[in-house]
């Protein structure tokens, strides 16, 4: 089946979009790449709500003076890139030599955004960032949005999934779900688990995260492709945010000493309300 | 420390240059300065800071002093023994300050003052209706956080065996509990019936169940499933929004334009108890958030009267103690703290 694509983007400059976005290329037909305006209302919000005034402004400063100095999260993107011959490094270029079409919108979930899915016949989206979508735009493309969630499924759902899995002591896993209107409640396509001893910071982890995501993206299209249907996820699991800083600090004292006793993900349970109280 | 005058005594409700403009300290209130007491003697004990210990134990005596012959002791602001009127919740919550010292130094007259305050709750309790309707706050009115008096008052039973100090508690912990609403709210958890409730009440109803619930071990494990379930709720608001509201209607809308930090640091304690409790990191991490943000309020000017102290609201015009610096907002803050580098502390020796 020959599969119309279409990628979103949170920014111009996302690594992780432009590589899936090249790939995606070399094996489907991609048609269409939204991205999100970074400077809307609505964004600024959810950062503002997400990280607080102070660290919003942090990492505006970091970005603006900092510009493209590579962290090791984006280090290891850029090594997986390089490997697959990607020298290009923002999505409206990959747009440009690739012929796809590249819309800015205010929001994923703006009629706009929803209409030119329909407008260019897209089949699949592949989510890279964007935004919380909601029900027009995944019932859109007939074969749904697939989202990589960087931690185990159904247990780590939310934000910092891969933080949390380590807190846990569970090996990370990017689980590869078709959208729904829960958060990462899906069911899941691909389970792809990305540890190995060589990561030694939550930086390394999350670098790896987004490889584990670019590839279990492209092998879950495949598989939309060959017509296989996700299973719906078993019950329990509990929904995290953000992973508080002093938490952080700690996982990174763990990571640095050197992790042990990780144990597989269908070996772990949350201890039961009634056992605890 | 620098709420409590030279002479020994109370600590000043509050700091404010609004009520007086020279800038200054409030009169002594005795409900916070008895539970501002356990705060100063883990400080001190954690820290070895003697004047703190001395401090605090100066404070238990001056309540013992306050108590009146038939138990009770004085509800609002201190303003000498002819304008003192029986309150049940403060009396409660210097029961937790003459605890603390019993704990401390072992001198029964603590206990006793802590004692005789006990039978003076049981004394009064309505045993039809099943909460304290006389020494309320406001006539008529009887609020949910009733629990955090019924707290006390299993803390005096698990010290004496005294029956009637444990019937009494959960018979008002069972009421109040009975006015849970389906969307998790419990009625009368504000100063006033009908209003919206700062978040510093919603938080003593939610404390007053956990701590019962812990003192009851297995029998109050319904009490401290109350508990959790409601921390999660705000726990759970909390993250999405980003902040607590200030205040909260019965429809669970909140007042986002002002935090109250007193209510947040509380939250704060509540959820490191049960992330402590129930081995659930998410109530860690939203404990440790949201104590990062109270900690951005608190007075750092070097020579002010106010270094280190955290104000009612932020912004300082929010309406939980409006302009001012209240006693309690940083007895809870570093109750909060302490807690926390605790359990941090405890994290990291696990790793080395």
């Amino acid at each position: 089946m020959s599969l119309r694509i279409a990628v979103t983007a949170g920014y111009s400059k996302s690594l992780h979009a432009v590589a899936l976005t090249e790939l995606a290329a070399r094996e489907f037909e991609v048609v269409l790449c939204l991205e999100v305006s970074l400077w809307s209302r609505t964004r600024l919000r959810a950062y503002l709500r997400q990280l607080g005034p102070r660290q919003l402004l942090k990492k505006t400063l970091n970005r603006i003076l900092l510009g493209g100095k590579a962290s090791r999260e984006t280090g290891r993107v850029l090594e997986f890139m390089n490997s697959n011959s990607i020298s290009e490094r923002s999505l409206s270029g990959i747009c440009q030599a690739r012929g796809i079409a590249h819309q800015r919108v205010p929001t994923l979930n703006s009629p706009e955004s929803v209409e030119l899915l329909k407008m260019h016949q897209v089949d699949l989206v592949l989510y890279a960032g964007g935004g919380i979508l909601r029900k027009p735009f995944l019932e859109a493309p007939p074969l749904g949005v697939l989202n990589p969630h960087a931690g185990p499924l159904p247990q780590f759902r939310g934000m910092n999934a891969t933080e949390w899995a380590l807190m846990h002591n569970v090996i990370p896993h990017t689980c590869v779900i078709l959208v729904n209107e829960g958060i990462d409640t899906g069911p899941i396509l691909v389970t792809h688990p990305f540890y190995d001893k060589s990561l030694k910071s939550l930086d390394d982890f999350r670098g790896a995260a987004t490889v584990a995501g670019i590839q279990a993206l492209l092998h879950g299209a495949r598989a939309r492709a060959g017509g296989v249907e996700p299973e719906p996820q078993a019950e329990g699991g509990r929904q995290f945010f953000s992973m508080a800083p002093e938490l952080k600090q700690i996982l990174e004292i763990r990571l640095a000493a050197g992790l042990s006793r990780l144990q597989a993900a269908d070996r772990f349970a949350f201890p039961s309300d009634d056992t605890v109280l | 420390m620098r709420s409590f005058n030279d002479e020994g005594g109370g600590s000043a409700a509050f700091y404010s240059w609004f009520y007086d403009l020279r800038g200054g300290w409030g009169p002594p209130y005795p409900e916070t300065t008895g539970y501002i007491i356990p705060t100063l003697l883990n400080y001190a004990r954690r820290y070895h800071d003697v004047e703190a210990r001395n401090t605090a134990l100066k404070a238990a005596d001056w309540l013992v002093g306050l108590q009146h012959e038939k138990g009770w002791l004085p509800g609002g602001l201190w303003k000498g023994r002819r304008h003192a009127r029986p309150s049940v919740f403060n009396t409660g919550q210097m029961m937790l300050g003459l605890l603390a010292a019993y704990d401390e130094t072992r001198d029964e007259k603590y206990l006793d003052c802590a004692v005789r305050a006990s039978r003076w709750l049981c004394s009064i309790f309505d045993h039809k209706q099943r909460v304290w309707l006389q020494g309320a706050y406001i006539d008529g009115f009887v609020p949910a956080y009733y629990s955090r008096v019924a707290w006390p008052l299993l803390e005096v039973w698990r010290l004496t065996e005294t029956t009637e100090f444990r019937e009494v508690a959960d018979s008002s912990l069972a009421t109040i509990a009975s006015w849970r609403r389906p969307n998790g709210v419990i009625a009368n958890w504000g100063f006033k019936n009908g209003a919206p409730a700062f978040t510093h009440t919603i938080a003593y109803t939610v404390r007053g169940f956990w701590e019962a619930g812990r003192v009851l071990g297995a029998d109050g494990s319904q009490y401290r499933r109350l508990a959790t379930e409601t921390a999660d709720l705000f726990r759970r608001r909390f993250e999405l929004k980003g902040a607590l509201a200030g205040a909260y209607t019965d429809e669970l809308e909140g007042h986002y334009w002002y935090s109250c930090l007193t209510g947040d640091a509380q939250f704060a304690i509540i959820w490191s108890k049960i992330a402590a409790s129930c081995e659930d990191a998410r109530f860690l991490s939203a404990s440790l958030k949201i104590l990062n943000k109270v900690a951005l309020a608190q007075g750092r000017l070097p020579l002010s009267p106010t270094r280190g102290a955290i104000p009612g609201s932020r912004p300082f015009y929010g309406r939980y103690l409006f302009l001012r610096y209240p006693n309690w907002a940083t007895k809870f803050f570093l109750d909060a703290l302490i807690l926390n580098i605790d359990r941090l502390e405890s994290m990291l020796e696990s790793v080395v």
